[in-house]
């Protein structure tokens, strides 16, 4: 319990404008314009305050079908202090992982927080190469890499890009809320093939599917006035690839929202806030922490609507109760006529208790 | 030599108090050899006891030569005991770890008698006993006889005017009890000390010029037989 | 037979009971306070040391092995190093120090800890606390235990500062942290970073904290990394590191345990006198029992049976007591008991049913074993003897003579010439424990042969006292038993402490030789830089400075750090060491040093011997050219000529600097001086020698106080034994005293008669005791001292303290004597004259 209270102390960080710390604007600030370059991009940006690889996927078909979430979390956290300590935690890396099995009924999941340091634990610059000790999400010649293991599950996966890095808002500067500080630089690699294996407890499972990574840094990602956000990346099989999510406010409601939309064929489309509409199909309340998430939700964008409907409902990441920061983080299909026409995940936070410290 | 006139004792107290004896009197001339007989528990120690100033009396008074005991302090008490006063017990009472020479000299040494006239007279009253040779043994070495014979000899060394026999052939058998009986009176005369004899010994009684038996109404005098 | 044995056995009870209540129940008291003694000193060392090392197992979570070297730290570098290690599923890296605190005044442990690291060893390391996290990694920042906050009157939102070198150093206090097992001891967590930072420690740590990952070979991977480590470093089992820590505690905590036995011992001799006039006083009866029948073995089986159930009894109410005693002493003293070893830890109290056990089982022992040699006697004793009276001196006389005194006399030399076990000196305890059985076995020959000595003369009362002692001989040795058991325990202790106090004070001149002392704070994150070092150098009342620079080696994995000393010295001359042999520098150009008693007999060196000594990741040559004696560091320490340390490690820190003043300054006046050219206030001690001196006497005699206490315990049930003989005397001697009184000597004679006699055993028995003792002080200081501690020292005879303790003896003895005959010369001794005896 106290690990993932600790953890979630962290986590919080997310949560904390970064003018309500002390002292001058210490962080970058993410700004529209800015060209994101690749892979160069790919690597870490350590002058900004907070920045996470976020992979999802499916493996496997039918019966045999499972999620898996891998990310790795970099953040400062405080302004730089002049401590010439190789020690210094001028960046903590958290990662954390989870199989989602339908057998299982619940999350299987790992974590790990450690500071940057003495080669063990890193975000390197240029490329994707991120590693906690033997923990890692990095670039292996044209393909990435993630490798894992804990008691619960053990991850070693290899992921094949199929298509471009997709953009979001505007040329990768998306915003999350009304004020234009509040924002990050975002991409997404959507339509990863994956394959490798997966162990959940003692059980190896082979298997190969398709996956979704996403990268993102800010120094200042949510507003003031912000709950939590529900978020979405789905990779349709048609080759298309959807990211949409919404900020809600603390007042009910949406605060802000955004999607994009590629196609195949590369036509991409974004969506306005006005554009995009998140509607609770169906609730599911957890016996643990009594909070009730919208585990199926209804998704309008523009004219088109799709249904989200997850693997199983108990995706709950189920971290410390009274830090009010347990969210839900699952494997959906997207269905449309009562046809699934894609797979990706759905991320639901705020839903028990604001997400802050 | 001993006056005693109506002495008086009483044993336990409240409701459970009963006169042991009462009114006792009792002359004992220089030399003379009486014998107190009586029913077991009659009070014939506790009287040795209140002539010797061991105990005190409820009533009466006892004078040895003259001087009235119950006047004296402690020790002017056990003076008067070590001067006048010789004992004879019936369980002997020898000190364990003083020889047969020493158990004899402790009145000597407590009468701070030089030491050269003390052997002398120690060795003198051995012979009286005939246990001079056997003046270097420890008392549990010696028979009840000898012993006895020790205490004797301890009861007259130096030279008592009253001698106190309480049941001396108690512990003794028939033949041994008269011997020691003989001896005692005949050191008695010799020394020409008074002996009061506690007895209930009827052989043992005969042996002495006059006969008492104590009862709760006080001494009488009773027939030779 | 069985069926009528209880019935019997309550008879002979009853018989005890009735005639010997008081005694009986002293008998009880004296070995439930021999228990209780135990039992308490056990339990509060006990409690300690498992406190010390539960702090460090459970501050070190389910961390398996630990890795460091000198208190000055390892190179930080070793922590990626091992963290890459494919065994290793966790390595967690640490700084402790202990801290001088300016404000409030005090040291603090700080542990400098990457908070994610040590919380995967140990998750419940923060508890709530976890949520501030975050603010924990800001410099300055820093969490207390309750024990510290509480210790130093802080809470959350207080400030405190702290020294580092000189520099003052605030520190917020983040957050109290929750009581838990981890967090039991005063302590300060902070970032290892700001630690690092904060306290310049910069590129070190103190230790490297590693979890293993299942199924690793840990023997194999500890053999693996003594080859890897650089030389002073060592890995170590947690397990193993963790007791470590108490190590250094242990031949004092022995030596306590010792002396509680000795004080239960003592209660045995009460049994075995006690007992043997019990059975003396019931003989008749025995005698009865036996001639209507009962057989002789199960007669000894009952009398046997009588002095174990003493011994249950008083070791039950004993333990009982001895646990009271702790709780109270835990809660209201804290787990030291005067030497120090555990002045900072709170201990709550650790019943330890094993260690009670024993100590419960020595009590019951200590009533078997004095009941043991009466039991015998009366089974052996013809029963038609025994119906006779004057026999009791008979039984006596078959006390045991001469040869098995003797012969455990000389067992005791051999004993004490046997080399320690495990580094405990158990042939030495062994040697005392023949020492003072083989004395008791003595007393009737010493009773019989000093009474025959004694001219027969004098006044009445003492005429018969001495007779009655000659003849009573065996009464009087079973009460120089009682007084020589307890009397020379406290003679020797007298005797070793003394001769310590004498040997420190001795050692503290010669080693404090200078005019004026300064050194920087208690802990060690204080120092007098190199800066301070030229002005104090420079400074006008200044004649001569030596530095000393203080860190701990470790020589090897298995013997705990020893200490090392660099300092500024003239190798032909080395100041203030006070060598136990002339030295012998080394002729082919290796370094000297000079090594203490300590560390020659623990790594078995001799003057000439090489020695490589591990400084900075390096080794250096150096020969040992002197010994010198050593009263502080226990497990050993090495004086180095601090250039050569400085050209090896580069520190060119001190902790202690030795002034001399010109002449014509007062080392008051210099002190301010020093203090103004130094730019410095209370963060450097200036001390003069003598009020050096003073304090490190004050914390010997706090060390010996409760060795004092201890002695205190085993006198006072030593005059038990002596009242407890005398009554027991008298009352047995009431027709005595009767006849006595019968034929003429006054009740004031006979009061006198016997306290000659009480006054003339205890004069015999304090004589015993101080022979006794004076052997068993040799013991203690030549055998047990040396083995325990490795510090030699020279005989100090207190003559004063014994003369008078030994007059004060017989004086008790006199009076005990006479009080406890009073009550039955005022009884009517004339009745027990009719009484046969």
């Amino acid at each position: 319990m106290h690990r993932r209270q600790w953890l979630q102390s962290v986590l919080g960080v997310l949560a904390l404008p970064a003018h309500a710390q002390s002292g001058p604007q210490p962080f970058a600030p993410v700004v529209p314009g800015h060209a994101l370059r690749f892979p160069r991009d790919e690597g870490s940006h350590p002058q900004f305050r907070t920045e996470w690889w976020y992979v999802t996927g499916w493996l496997n078909e039918h019966r045999s079908a499972l999620g898996f979430q891998v990310t790795f979390f970099r953040t400062r956290p405080h302004v730089d202090t002049g401590n010439p300590s190789r020690f210094d935690p001028r960046d903590i890396l958290i990662a954390h992982a989870a199989v989602s099995e339908p057998a299982q009924g619940r999350l299987r999941h790992a974590q790990r927080v450690a500071r940057v340091g003495f080669g063990l634990v890193d975000a390197g610059s240029g490329r994707m190469h991120v590693k906690l000790d033997d923990w890692r999400l990095e670039t292996r010649g044209s393909a990435y890499a993630a490798q894992l293991a804990s008691d619960a599950l053990a991850l070693e996966l290899r992921f094949r890009p199929t298509q471009a890095p997709l953009l979001h808002g505007d040329g990768g500067y998306s915003r999350k809320g009304p004020e234009p500080r509040s924002a990050s630089y975002y991409y997404s690699l959507p339509q990863l093939e994956v394959s490798g294996r997966v162990r959940a407890g003692e059980r190896w499972i082979e298997g190969a599917g398709t996956a979704w990574l996403d990268h993102e840094w800010s120094s200042e990602y949510m507003a003031a006035e912000a709950l939590g956000w529900d978020w979405t990346g789905i990779n349709l099989y048609d080759g298309s690839a959807l990211m949409a999510f919404r900020m809600r406010h603390r007042a009910g409601g949406s605060l802000w929202a955004a999607a994009t939309l590629r196609t195949p064929d590369g036509g991409r489309s974004t969506f306005e806030p006005h554009a995009v509409h998140w509607a609770p199909a169906r609730l599911w309340r957890s016996p643990r922490t009594g909070a009730a998430y919208p585990v199926a939700m209804q998704l309008t964008l523009g004219a088109s609507t799709l249904a989200l409907e997850p693997l199983m409902d108990d995706q709950e990441n189920d971290t410390r109760l009274s830090t009010g920061a347990v969210y839900w983080e699952g494997a959906v299909r997207a269905v449309r006529d009562g046809r699934s026409i894609g797979r990706g995940y759905l991320e639901l936070t705020g839903y028990a208790g604001a997400l802050k410290m | 030599m001993l006056k005693v006139r109506g002495l008086g004792k009483r044993v336990g107290s409240g409701h459970g108090a009963r006169v042991l004896f009462a009114g006792v009197d009792l002359d004992v001339a220089a030399g003379e050899f009486v014998a107190i007989t009586g029913e077991s528990g009659s009070g014939k120690s506790t009287l040795l006891n209140l002539i010797a100033g061991l105990e005190t009396a409820d009533t009466g008074s006892v004078a040895i030569a003259g001087t009235e005991l119950a006047a004296l302090p402690d020790a002017a008490r056990a003076a008067h005991r070590r001067l006048h006063l010789g004992f004879v017990f019936q369980a002997f009472h020898l000190l364990p770890y003083l020889n047969v020479a020493d158990n004899v000299a402790l009145p000597l040494v407590m009468a701070g008698c030089p030491a050269r006239e003390r052997i002398d007279r120690v060795m003198q009253a051995l012979a009286e006993v005939g246990l001079v040779l056997r003046q270097a043994a420890l008392p549990r070495e010696l028979s009840g006889g000898e012993m006895q014979r020790v205490a004797i000899a301890r009861a007259l060394v130096h030279r008592p005017k009253l001698v106190l026999a309480d049941e001396p052939t108690g512990n003794l058998d028939a033949d041994n009890a008269q011997q020691v009986l003989a001896l005692l009176r005949e050191r008695v005369d010799r020394s020409r000390a008074a002996c009061i004899l506690v007895t209930h010994s009827a052989s043992a009684a005969r042996l002495a010029d006059r006969m008492l038996l104590l009862s709760p109404e006080g001494l009488s005098e009773r027939r030779r037989d | 037979m069985a069926a009528v044995f209880p019935a019997l056995a309550r008879s002979l009870a009853r018989g005890a009971w009735s005639h010997d209540r008081g005694r009986l129940a002293l008998t009880i008291i004296a070995i439930a306070l021999g228990v209780a003694l135990g039992a308490a000193v056990h339990l509060i060392n006990h409690s300690a040391a498992a406190e010390l090392v539960n702090a460090i197992r459970n501050l070190s979570g389910d961390a398996d092995i630990q890795v460091s070297g000198a208190r000055t730290g390892i190179a930080e570098d070793l922590y990626a190093l091992l963290a890459k290690q494919p065994e290793v599923a966790v390595a967690s890296p640490l700084i402790e120090l202990d801290v001088a605190l300016v404000r409030p005044r005090g040291t603090l442990r700080v542990l400098g800890l990457d908070p994610f690291r040590a919380l995967a060893l140990q998750p419940a390391l923060l508890g709530d606390a976890g949520e501030r996290l975050l603010d924990l990694l800001r410099p300055g920042n820093v969490m207390l235990s309750a024990a510290a906050a509480r210790e130093l009157g802080l809470s959350a939102g207080d400030t405190l500062d702290a020294q580092s070198g000189l520099r003052r150093v605030e520190l917020n206090v983040l957050a109290v942290l929750p009581v838990n097992d981890a967090l039991r001891q005063p302590l300060a967590l902070m970032d290892i970073a700001a630690a690092q930072w904060l306290f310049d420690q910069l590129g070190r740590v103190s230790r490297i904290e590693l979890r293993l990952k299942p199924g690793t070979d840990t023997r194999r991977l500890l053999d693996r990394l003594a080859g890897e480590l650089p030389p002073g470093v060592f890995a170590t089992e947690m397990q193993i590191a963790a007791e470590q820590s108490v190590a250094l505690s242990r031949a004092y905590r022995v030596n306590l345990n010792m002396l509680a036995l000795v004080a239960l011992f003592t209660g045995a001799v009460l049994v075995f006198s006690t007992q043997t006039l019990s059975a003396l006083r019931r003989r008749t009866h025995f005698a009865l029992l036996r001639a209507i029948g009962l057989p002789a073995r199960t007669l000894a089986a009952l009398l046997l049976l009588e002095a174990l159930l003493l011994g249950v009894v008083g070791a039950l109410a004993g333990v009982g007591l001895g646990v009271l005693t702790a709780q109270v002493a835990l809660t209201h003293a804290g787990g030291d008991l005067g030497a120090g070893y555990f002045a900072r830890i709170v201990a709550s109290l650790h019943i330890d049913p094993w260690g009670l056990g024993a100590i419960a089982f020595c009590g019951v022992l200590a009533g078997g074993l004095g009941g043991f040699f009466p039991a015998l006697e009366a089974a052996r004793a013809s029963p038609a003897q025994a119906l006779r009276a004057g026999d009791e001196q008979r039984a006596l006389r078959r006390l045991p003579r001469y040869l098995p005194g003797l012969g455990l006399l000389a067992g005791a030399a051999v004993l004490s010439l046997l080399p320690a076990i495990d580094a405990l000196p158990v042939f030495g305890y062994a040697a005392i424990a023949c020492v003072l059985l083989g004395a008791l076995m003595l007393m009737p020959a010493y009773a019989t042969a000093a009474l025959a000595a004694l001219p027969a003369r004098g006044p009445l009362p003492l005429w018969l006292a001495l007779q009655q002692l000659r003849g009573t001989a065996g009464y009087a040795s079973i009460s120089l038993a009682a007084i020589l058991a307890s009397f020379s325990l406290a003679v020797a202790m007298l005797i070793m402490i003394q001769s310590f106090r004498g040997s420190l004070d001795h050692w503290l001149q010669a080693v404090l030789p200078a005019d004026l002392y300064a050194r920087a704070g208690a802990g060690a994150s204080t120092w007098i830089d190199r800066e301070r070092q030229v002005l104090l150098r420079a400074a006008e009342p200044v004649e001569r400075v030596v530095f000393s620079r203080f860190d701990t080696l470790r020589l090897d994995a298995d013997r705990p750090a020893i200490t090392l000393i660099a300092r500024d010295l003239d190798p032909r001359a080395p100041d203030a060491l006070p060598l136990v042999a002339p030295q012998r520098l080394p002729v082919d150009g290796s370094t000297p040093i000079w090594i203490s008693e300590a560390m020659r007999d623990l790594f078995g060196l001799e003057v000439g011997a090489r020695v490589r000594l591990p400084l900075a990741g390096r080794t250096i040559d150096t020969t040992v050219a002197g010994i010198w004696r050593d009263y502080v560091r226990q497990t050993g320490a090495v004086v180095l000529p601090r250039d050569v340390y400085i050209r090896a490690t580069a520190d060119e820190r001190a902790n202690e600097a030795w002034i001399w003043l010109k002449p014509r300054h007062s080392p008051d006046d210099a002190s301010d001086i020093l203090r103004r050219a130094l730019h410095v206030g209370a963060e450097i001690e200036l001390r003069e020698p003598a009020r050096l001196r003073q304090l490190s006497l004050a914390a010997f005699d706090r060390t010996f106080a409760i060795t004092y206490a201890l002695q205190v315990a085993a006198v006072v049930i030593g005059l038990f034994g002596i009242s407890i003989g005398a009554s027991a005397q008298a009352i047995a001697r009431r027709a005595e005293f009767g006849v006595l009184h019968q034929i003429g000597m006054s009740r004031r004679q006979l009061g006198r008669m016997l306290a000659i006699e009480g006054g003339l055993v205890g004069a015999l028995g304090a004589l015993a005791g101080l022979t006794v003792g004076a052997a068993m002080s040799l013991i203690l200081i030549h055998v047990i001292n040396r083995q325990s501690f490795h510090w030699s020292m020279d005989i100090d005879v207190p003559w004063f303290p014994l003369v008078a303790l030994s007059v004060l003896l017989s004086a008790c003895a006199a009076v005990t004597a006479a009080v406890s005959v009073r009550r039955v010369l005022e009884d009517d001794i004339v009745g027990a004259v009719k009484e046969d005896w």
